[in-house]
């Protein structure tokens, strides 16, 4: 029996220490990346970290949360970071500059950088943008005679009283009102015109929640035949088999990039390098497309094409993509909000 | 051995006692009292007064961002009680508190009589009934009344049903839907605090008043109600500051046109990050509620003492 156990601790031995002789370049190194949990997870895992895990040996661990906690995270502990790789949306990497918790990646670190659009690097050195998802038109396809064609059609008299879109808490409430400005002469130092058909706006808004599955509910309950919604929220609304249809507004594919980023002091900035290469390559790509719609930022991968309809922002649609000028929206947003506050109200 | 020295209980309680001694046993009484407290004010103190101050600091800052800020300014408060805007929404807050404390006193009132009355065996269960709704998360209960009120929602059903609309109506996103919907989620609480002080009502001084001749309402407007103040103002107190707190209800269901000051609190400090203003904001919601709080507290006390005397 004794020796039974010895053969048995002997054979275990033997097989944990296999891996070992294997040598990977990133054995027994963990990487941390903040995420924002869910089945966004359950695909980085799949086209992401076991991929890593079996090319290198690097264990990636991902933290979930609001891209401000993961910020807050980092911020707290700059010389320590609990964070390797700070995974966080267009909106807050004005921020993240600003404060200096993050480093500038290079073609020289990262070569599939230069498969990017240049619409998935909006910051310059900072960022790998690695999916991007558009705020588009939607409208219930049984209740709409004429479908919308703009950001700006929302005020049609025949939409009163079903009409819905993000406030300006969500990015999306931001991005359409940018569209709205935009297409009326303004800018995003002069949202004045965007407020002016705001106004007109108003009296066929049903609500303006702050939250997708508040708008998502408006939809399914009937209060809301039109609305301004993420992409991606409107095709789940269509798997389900809701009556909804997708319109490309004639005011551009305003867009939201989602951004891998190498922590600043990270204490294995080599692996965080590797990590950020294996975001942006195809096999992570195509699962976010396929999954969720989100579009893919390498200019290299190869969607089918019943994939490529969906996801709107591939071949010739990447031209109507607008870039906001997120550094001037952090900059204006509080400005906003009290005016819509002001306006907006009842 | 001086007299005050012995424990207070061996002591002849009939007898009279020196001054000193009361005092002696009183501080040892304040003593005891303070070791008992001691754990609970700490956690207050640390949790709760010490995040306060900060926010008190911060709240006086003079720009629109807390993170590196130096400097001391009433800045904050002046734009809160410059601008209309602000101030209307103090008001409507305020006003929203005072019906909902109303209305949950109106409706709760003959619920909690009844339930004062009842049998204990009886009345178990029917309070459970009533605690249940508590044991919801308050976003669930706001997401039911959203199905609810829909326009595919049960009330729309049942008017179709009775033919009383053709269509369905716009129930939801007004000033009207905030109000039942805290009046629902507030309710339990003034149920609770006017039943426990009915219950201590003795049932006899109903009947003795109605073997006097005095009508329900009488007995209710001279017997009942001067008694149960307490628990009244208790309850009203506590919904008001539920109430005006109040910020995932107006938010989910005002459908972002019933602006109270709650939401505006949480806009500026989780989305707009202006720490300082909505600090200010805070501060102004907390002063107005303790004065409130320090009014009913007396006023329950006063009237409280002069019916027992």
């Amino acid at each position: 029996m004794r020796r039974l156990v010895t053969l048995l601790a002997a054979v275990t031995l033997l097989v944990t220490c296999l891996p070992a002789f294997a040598a990977k370049e990133f054995d027994g190194i963990t990487l941390n990346v903040s995420s924002f949990g869910g089945g966004f997870d359950e695909v980085l895992k799949a086209t992401v970290a076991t991929p890593l895990k079996e090319k290198y040996g690097l264990t990636v661990v991902y933290h979930p949360g609001t891209g401000l906690q993961s910020i807050a995270k980092v911020m707290a502990a700059r010389d320590q970071p609990p964070l390797d790789v700070l995974m966080i949306d267009s909106p807050s990497m004005p921020t993240v500059i600003e404060a200096g918790i993050v480093e500038p990646i290079t073609e020289q670190d990262v070569p599939s950088l230069r498969s990017l659009h240049r619409q998935g690097r909006e910051f310059g050195a900072y960022g790998a943008g690695f999916c991007f998802a558009p705020l588009v038109m939607s409208y219930n396809t049984q209740r709409v005679k004429t479908p919308p064609a703009a950001f700006a059609d929302l005020a049609r008299p025949e939409y009163k009283g079903r009409a819905a879109m993000f406030n300006l808490e969500n990015n999306g409430g931001v991005l359409t009102l940018l569209a709205l400005a935009e297409s009326s002469g303004g800018g995003v130092n002069n949202v004045a015109p965007g407020f002016a058909k705001l106004r007109e706006i108003k009296p066929n808004l049903v609500s303006t929640p702050s939250a997708p599955p508040a708008l998502a509910q408006l939809f399914q309950q009937g209060e809301a035949w039109v609305a301004a919604n993420w992409l991606g929220r409107v095709l789940a609304l269509q798997a389900d088999g809701f009556p909804v249809e997708v319109v490309v507004p004639r005011e551009g594919l305003y867009a939201m990039v989602t951004y891998v980023n190498v922590v600043k002091n990270t204490k294995v900035r080599a692996a965080a390098l590797k990590y950020v290469e294996q975001q942006i390559s195809a096999e992570a790509s195509l699962g976010m497309a396929q999954k969720f719609f989100y579009a893919p930022t390498n200019a290299s991968v190869k969607l089918p094409d019943d994939l490529a309809r969906k996801v709107l922002l591939y071949g010739d649609n990447l031209t109507k993509i607008k870039v906001a000028d997120w550094a001037a929206v952090a900059k204006n947003r509080g400005a906003w909000i009290e005016q819509w506050n002001r306006e907006m109200g009842q | 051995m001086e007299p005050g020295d012995g424990p207070v209980d061996e002591q002849g309680a009939g007898e009279p006692q020196p001054a000193e001694t009361d005092a002696g046993n009183l501080d040892g009484t304040r003593l005891g009292l303070a070791r008992q407290l001691a754990p609970a004010l700490l956690i207050l103190l640390a949790f709760l007064v010490v995040p306060l101050l900060a926010l008190g600091r911060i709240s006086l800052l003079p720009g629109d961002t807390a993170f590196g800020a130096t400097g001391w300014s009433f800045r904050q408060y002046a734009k809160v009680f410059g601008d209309l805007f602000y101030l209307r929404v103090l008001a409507e807050t305020l006003g929203y508190g005072l019906v909902v404390a109303g209305a949950t006193f109106v409706l709760g009132f003959p619920v909690a009589h009844s339930l004062a009355r009842m049998r204990p065996s009886a009345r178990r269960w029917r309070v459970a009934l009533i605690i249940l709704p508590l044991t919801l998360s308050l976003v669930v209960n706001v997401f039911a009344w959203l199905v609810i009120l829909g326009g595919s929602g049960l009330v729309n059903g049942v008017l179709l049903a009775m033919g009383l609309v053709d269509a369905p109506i716009r129930l939801l996103f007004n000033r009207g839907a905030v109000l039942v919907v805290l009046i629902h989620t507030f309710l339990p609480f003034q149920i609770l605090s006017i039943m426990s002080v009915i219950a201590q009502i003795d049932p006899r001084l109903e009947e003795a008043a109605a073997n006097l001749r005095a009508d329900r309402w009488t007995i209710f407007r001279r017997v009942l109600l001067p008694m149960a103040l307490p628990g009244i103002i208790a309850g009203s107190t506590l919904v008001f500051i539920l109430t005006v707190s109040a910020f995932v209800t107006p938010r989910l269901i005002g459908g972002g046109r019933v602006h109270m000051l709650g939401s505006l609190i949480y806009e500026q400090v989780a989305v707009v990050l202006n720490w300082p203003f909505g600090g200010a904001l805070s501060f102004v919601l907390l002063a107005i509620v303790l004065t409130l709080l320090g009014v009913a507290s007396r006023l329950a006390g006063a009237r409280f003492f002069t019916t027992r005397s």
